[in-house]
């Protein structure tokens, strides 16, 4: 029988949504799906997805799926993103609502309330610093040189090893270069004796002398002229400087912006100028690759094809004169990590061009790639013209070209009349076969067996050589002889390596030709491979290896028969790819459009949109791409990180590194105790007084941090900066701190409480029979 | 009836595991080959406590040549040979060596370099060693088709090139010329302590390397006196011949001579010889790292203490535990005295340094309950804890390694003191209450009862000295398997959780005067984050389950692996800012 038949229905008051919702909120089950979700979500975000590399073999090696870059997300993204502010939201107020319906407020439940509270202050602050969060890096150069010249106008030179300027004037042509900088030139003499200071030598042309002039950072008293081969000018010609004219001093480097991480901008301008003008790119993915067709870029072989998903992201200029404002400029692909931009043959060219590749593939492993252009007489051969490939149009003219392979030599005994030709096979070398027998030459007594043969080979101080090597035997006489591909070199060795010339009854001449000769044609379907000799033909089918013997292979790759030559950037294989590369080797497609007519360029990341190759020195990459518009306008182009105004601009005064005993060890950091950079800002028309940041000691400016990030380890002459605001952290500290006390007075605090109460209850309850303290004691826990 | 087959396999499965290491770790030693009379007699103590310069540091030769043999040949060295006598036998009789296995591999490329051994006909014996334990000789190394599996190797950045570089470092290291480039053991004439010191080989030159070519004298030394680099170049030049020619009298008495005059260039900044001893002794001591084995034997007793209940078992196991924690402290002590900063900067001194905080922390609990039934656990949990880490140090030589190095600059702040022994701390008590944890389960799984401790673990511990015996629920002669257990969790968790948080805001303290933000999702802020954030279920969960103690001791073992995950997964597979620590 059916309970339910037989009881009344049970009356349910019916909730409202709202109702529903509020008692949702209020259940602590519902907090710990909450805190469940939030602990996977995190898990996966972080860290990814650990799986075998291969799922047959479990214990083998494992690796790793990053979830968030599939998704194209940053850490700071994947943490901001909508499904977990979501759960973050849903528990805050989900701790909000149990707290209050809850937990009663009271002196029991103070831990647990400080804890929510401390958690929701947090929360609160943690959203405030989140959304307003800024933060990037710079380069702060040390100083530039300002090079002035009677008749010309002075010109800024970076001190940078490499920078130089020519300044024409009316006396001629001076040029000033930045030869070598020495961070810490210690000082012997005078009062500054035992101080160090950053040294320049500047290397200076002018029209009628050189000489290099050193120059000391904050000590212009001690500039002076060094002849080359005579030594400090003072000592050579009496006096400090050669050239009084020529006026050499240091200016501060002031940095007026921060880039953004994580970020991408467009830096155009026009040819000539040393200003960017920043397009920020904005929605630009971080890790994939987008691309309008697979013809776009060159695949690395054996890994899956990148899908077309291209990208029509609009660069619009943000600033005044901006050249290319009459424009349409967008962002319509964008690759990852790229080798190169990379020159390659391929199929649907014009005209005839016939392209052969193929691999040759030895035992030991490696691989060598050979491309040839049959109709091209410099590209027809490679590897020093052991292969090479010849086009027929006839199956005639094919026969005739098979005859020609292979190295031959010619021996002639002019004595007995005797001419013969007799091949030389590359594969074999006495090594290999030292038993190998002598074999006769028709119509004389001598007979011959070959040595070996060398080909392009580095012998001695003579240069690249080709030679074969032919032992000669007649009776009890026996000799070798080396026989050069020129004649003049050849000469013969005794059994006990006397060195003679060449024995005049043998006379010889070694014509070598290419070991595998390769004949397309007359079809584009027509491919043979002939090896060493005529009689030695194979086929080639496209990716087959066919065995040539002596431990080599030779696989086709392709065939064209019209080859055209392309140009794409290369993407690396995913093998190679360094993980923490991040942007750097990125590039992104950029097309500007104008009238129905458009230019497309792939761009490389630069991490910093520097003025000039000067500035880059040996640290940073630095190759803006130069653009033709129709009518001849040409712009520059760039494409790096968004740039944001530093409160007040910035120069390095001094950079100053800290070292263990013994001084800095060129590559260890582990010899270095800390990097302080010397700063000054740029405040009410002046500069301020230097303020330091070194590592964990960052200095601020009106609200902005700035903190040791990087340096130059070589010359010192720059330090690198990192940037960024910390609005809502003193929020976020209260917010820690309530809570940590709330978990101490939960944990340590409450349980005295509850037993003073205890006390005070047994205390009380003495007299009572043993049930009713037990009750008493219960109550009062 | 529920069967107690589980629990017979799971401990059978305990005890087996342990029993291997412990065997494992008391039998096995380096493939030795039968020392010569020369290496048996040579005396090198006046070569081992001699200073060198090394990337920053001044240590003692023994420690340094320790180093670098490691770099070169692994967890077991040359051939069972001192360090010092490897390295200078590797320097100066270099061409020995060419057809011995010197050289180490890691396991994560061994298999590939097998195969390419057999089939450059290595003999299958040598190939069957060469996987067991990573040692392969240069002229194998060499074979063309080990050669190019291993460049194939290096091209895979992802997978195998960081092994392919430690074989490539390797051999470099294992060079003459670089071994005596890097033997910077003549200090500053002048005293300048910013300056590099010498190398040898600029005092003495570089012919006694026999390597073929006439190199000459090496040059004058700037400030060095002529009379003493002539003295120390002949001294030397005694030291390689009598080495070369296995004469132990002479060498030896020529390294005594050699080490005076070291000594002498400037006796006023020499590093004091005791402290060059301790170094030497130190690391002849394996860094300590063999304590585990007495950490284990206070196991023992203290496993019979807690489960039998035996009051001598449980001062064996006090008096075994001080031992070993003495030894531990004594290990921390003179890493702290050597290095000059507080041991806690590389993974090896933070295993250490942790498990160090743990089972001081045991001390301080077990104080507070002596007179409960939880007495011995907390020691039990240290104990065990500080095994396992120190048999990870013990078996993973290559991977914690014991070298003494300078801190890291980023890290050279007073927060190193503070956010990282706490947080290190907290990982401790995380680890011992996974021991409570799974202990509590153990009891389970044998159909223990399923009680619980009520009051809660850190409350528990103050009732027990409240007025009224009856409210102590965990006296010994009243207290059930279930609540000690549950309670000792409870009394770990919740320091941990309150240590864990205290230690993250530390942590985003220093991260934003550091970095410029408190918080920046990097993977161990997260994980260390999640680790918390398995405790907050755990809190809350407690409170609504019916089966308290089983979901307890199950998160707080979830809530260890987290951070085991993020100690070892993320540090050494996942970089992020903090992959230094």
């Amino acid at each position: 029988m059916n309970d339910s038949a037989t009881r009344p229905a049970a009356t349910h008051p019916r909730r409202g949504p709202l109702r529903a919702l509020l008692d949702l909120f209020n259940s602590v089950w519902f907090g710990i799906i909450l805190m469940v979700l939030i602990f996977l979500y995190m898990t996966v975000a972080s860290a990814g997805i650990l799986h075998p590399l291969d799922w047959s073999k479990p214990f083998g090696t494992w690796t790793r799926l990053v979830v968030r870059q599939r998704l194209g997300l940053t850490e700071m993204e994947a943490f901001a993103w909508w499904p977990f502010t979501t759960l973050l939201t849903l528990f805050i107020i989900n701790m909000c609502v149990v707290t209050i319906r809850r937990i009663r407020f009271n002196a029991l439940s103070a831990g647990v309330w400080a804890i929510h509270t401390g958690i929701v202050i947090l929360a609160g602050a943690s959203v405030y610093y989140f959304s307003t969060k800024m933060e990037g890096d710079t380069p702060v150069f040390r100083r530039s040189i300002v090079v002035e010249v009677p008749g010309a106008a002075p010109e800024r030179i970076i001190v940078q090893p490499g920078a130089a300027t020519n300044i024409q004037s009316v006396a001629g042509n001076y040029r000033v270069a930045i030869q070598s900088i020495n961070p810490t030139w210690p000082l012997l003499s005078g009062e500054d004796a035992g101080k160090t200071a950053c040294s320049v030598n500047v290397q200076v042309t002018t029209p009628s002398q050189s000489f290099i002039r050193q120059m000391l950072i904050n000590y212009p008293q001690y500039t002076e002229d060094i002849i080359p081969g005579q030594g400090r000018a003072i000592k050579a010609v009496g006096r400090k400087l050669l050239d009084e004219d020529l006026k050499l001093s240091f200016a501060y480097e002031p940095q007026n912006y921060f880039y953004l991480q994580d970020t991408a901008a467009l830096y155009v301008r026009e040819l000539g100028s040393s200003v960017w003008l920043e397009r920020p790119i904005e929605h630009l993915p971080h890790y994939s690759n987008n691309i309008a067709s697979r013809n776009e870029i060159w695949q690395p072989e054996g890994e899956p094809p990148v899908e077309p998903n291209p990208l029509d992201i609009a660069v619009p200029p943000t600033t005044e004169g901006d050249p290319l404002a009459d424009y349409d400029v967008r962002v319509t692909g964008r690759l990852h990590y790229v080798e190169s931009l990379e020159s390659r043959w391929v199929a649907g060219g014009a005209q005839l061009n016939p392209f052969l590749a193929v691999d040759l593939e030895y035992d030991s492993g490696t691989t060598e790639h050979v491309e040839m252009l049959a109709l091209d007489s410099n590209k027809n051969t490679d590897k020093d013209g052991l292969t090479e490939f010849r086009w027929v149009n006839s199956a005639e003219a094919r026969q005739d070209q098979v005859a020609s392979v292979g190295n031959s030599l010619d021996i002639s005994i002019p004595a007995e009349n005797v001419q013969v030709t007799v091949p030389v096979n590359e594969f074999e070398s006495f090594q290999q076969n030292p038993d190998a027998p002598f074999l006769p030459i028709t119509g004389s007594a001598w007979t011959y067996r070959i040595r070996g043969m060398a080909r392009n080979e580095q012998i001695g101080n003579a240069g690249p050589v080709t030679l074969a090597v032919v032992e000669f035997q007649n009776g009890a006489e026996n000799f070798r002889r080396f026989v050069f591909e020129n004649d003049g070199q050849s000469h013969d060795r005794t059994a006990d390596n006397e060195v003679h010339k060449p024995d005049p009854r043998i006379v010889t001449h070694f014509r070598p030709g290419p070991m595998i000769l390769f004949i397309g044609g007359p079809t584009a379907n027509d491919l043979i491979a002939v090896v060493n000799t005529p009689n030695n033909q194979v086929s080639l089918t496209t990716g087959k290896p066919v065995q040539l013997g002596g431990g080599l292979s030779l696989r086709l790759k392709a065939m064209f028969t019209n080859a055209r030559i392309e140009n794409r950037p290369a993407l690396t294989p995913l093998r190679f790819q360094d993980p923490q590369a991040g942007s750097q080797r990125s590039r992104i497609k950029v097309e500007i459009g104008k009238d129905g007519s458009s230019n497309s360029v792939w761009l490389p990341y630069h991490h910093y949109p520097l003025p000039d190759r000067q500035y880059a020195g040996n640290r940073f990459f630095y190759a803006p791409t130069t653009v033709t518009l129709p009518g001849g306008k040409r712009v520059e182009l760039m494409y790096s990180r968004k740039r944001w105004p530093l409160p007040s601009a910035v120069t390095l005064e001094d950079f100053d590194l800290k070292t263990h005993v013994g001084g800095f060890v060129q590559g260890n950091t582990q010899s270095v105790r800390d990097f302080v950079s010397l700063l000054r800002s740029y405040r009410d028309g002046k500069w301020s007084d230097v303020y330091t940041t070194s590592l964990n000691k960052p200095a601020s400016d009106q609200g902005w941090y700035y903190f040791q990030a990087t340096w130059d380890p070589g010359t010192m002459a720059y330090t690198g900066l990192g940037v960024g605001n910390r609005n809502g952290v003193h929020a976020q500290l209260v917010g820690c701190c309530i809570a940590v006390l709330g978990m101490i007075y939960v944990f340590y605090v409450k349980p005295i409480i509850k037993r003073r109460r205890r006390q005070a209850v047994w205390a009380s309850v003495k007299t009572q029979e043993p049930a009713e303290q037990r009750e008493a004691v219960a109550t009062a826990s | 009836m529920k069967s107690r087959i589980p629990v017979r396999i799971a401990d059978a499965g305990v005890i087996l595991i342990v029993g291997y290491f412990v065997v494992h770790g008391l039998t096995h030693r380096a493939p030795k080959v039968e020392k010569d009379q020369f290496a048996a007699s040579v005396d090198l103590k006046p070569m081992r406590d001699l200073a060198i310069h090394d990337v920053g540091r001044i240590k003692s030769f023994d420690s340094y040549a320790n180093s670098m043999i490691r770099s070169i040949a692994g967890p077991y060295g040359i051939e069972g040979e001192g360090p010092v006598y490897a390295y200078l036998d590797l320097m100066l009789n270099r061409d020995e060596y060419r057809n011995r296995k010197i050289i180490y591999m890691k396991k994560a490329i061994r298999q590939q370099v097998a195969r390419a051994m057999e089939e450059s006909g290595i003999p299958v014996d040598d190939v069957r060693t060469f996987i067991k334990d990573g040692m392969i000789s240069e002229q194998q190394i060499f074979e063309p088709k080990v050669l190019a599996e291993l460049q194939r190797m290096d091209t895979d950045v992802l997978r195998t090139a960081k092994f392919v570089n430690m074989v490539n470092s390797a051999l470099m290291l294992a060079d003459p010329h670089e071994l005596s480039a890097r033997m910077r053991v003549v200090p500053p004439p002048d005293g300048d302590q910013q300056k590099p010191w010498i190398a040898g080989e600029d005092v003495w030159g570089l012919d006694f390397l026999g390597d073929g070519h006439a190199h000459g004298a090496a040059g004058p030394v700037p400030g060095l006196s002529p009379e003493l680099q002539k003295k120390i170049s002949e001294q030397w030049s005694q030291v390689a011949t009598a080495w070369k020619a296995k004469n132990a009298d002479a060498a030896s008495q020529a390294i005594a001579a050699l080490a005076g005059s070291l000594r002498s260039v400037d006796p006023t900044n020499y590093p004091p010889q005791d402290k060059l001893s301790l170094e030497s002794w130190y690391f002849r001591w394996h860094a300590f790292v063999w304590n585990w084995i007495v950490y284990i034997i206070a196991v023992v007793p203290l496993l019979l203490s807690v489960i039998y209940r035996w009051r001598g078992a449980y001062r064996a196991g006090i008096l075994l535990v001080i031992l070993a924690f003495g030894i531990h402290t004594a290990s921390l002590g003179i890493r702290w005295y050597l290095s000059g900063r507080i041991p806690n900067s590389n993974m090896f001194e933070a295993v250490l340094a942790a498990t160090w905080f743990g089972v001081l922390g045991a001390f301080f609990i077990e104080v507070f309950v002596r007179k409960t039934a939880m007495r011995g656990l907390f020691f039990l949990g240290s104990s065990v804890c500080a095994m396992v880490a120190m048999m990870c140090q013990h078996f993973m030589p290559t991977t914690l390694r014991s070298d003494i190095d300078n801190v890291m600059p980023v890290l050279d702040d007073v927060w190193l003191y503070i956010h990282t022994n706490v947080i290190i701390w907290s990982y401790a008590l995380i680890g011992m209450a996974a021991i409570t944890a799974l202990l509590y389960l153990r009891h389970r799984l044998g159909g223990g009862d399923p009680t619980v401790a009520k009051a809660g673990g850190a409350g528990s511990l103050i009732l027990n000295n409240a007025p009224g015996k009856g409210d102590s629920f965990l006296r010994e002669d009243s207290a059930t398997w279930g609540q000690v257990l549950d309670a000792s969790t409870m009394v770990l968790m919740e320091l941990s959780f309150v240590m864990l948080w205290a230690g993250l805001v530390m942590g985003a303290i220093w991260a934003d005067h550091s970095w410029g933000r408190p918080w920046g999702w990097d993977p161990k802020e997260v994980f260390a984050l999640c680790t918390f954030v398995i405790f907050m279920i755990l809190l809350h969960v407690r409170f609504k389950v019916r089966d308290k103690g089983f979901w307890t001791a199950v998160l707080a073992v979830a809530g260890c692996g987290v951070m085991l995950f993020n100690w070892i997964v993320i540090n050494f597979k996942i970089s992020g800012l903090h992959s230094y620590a």
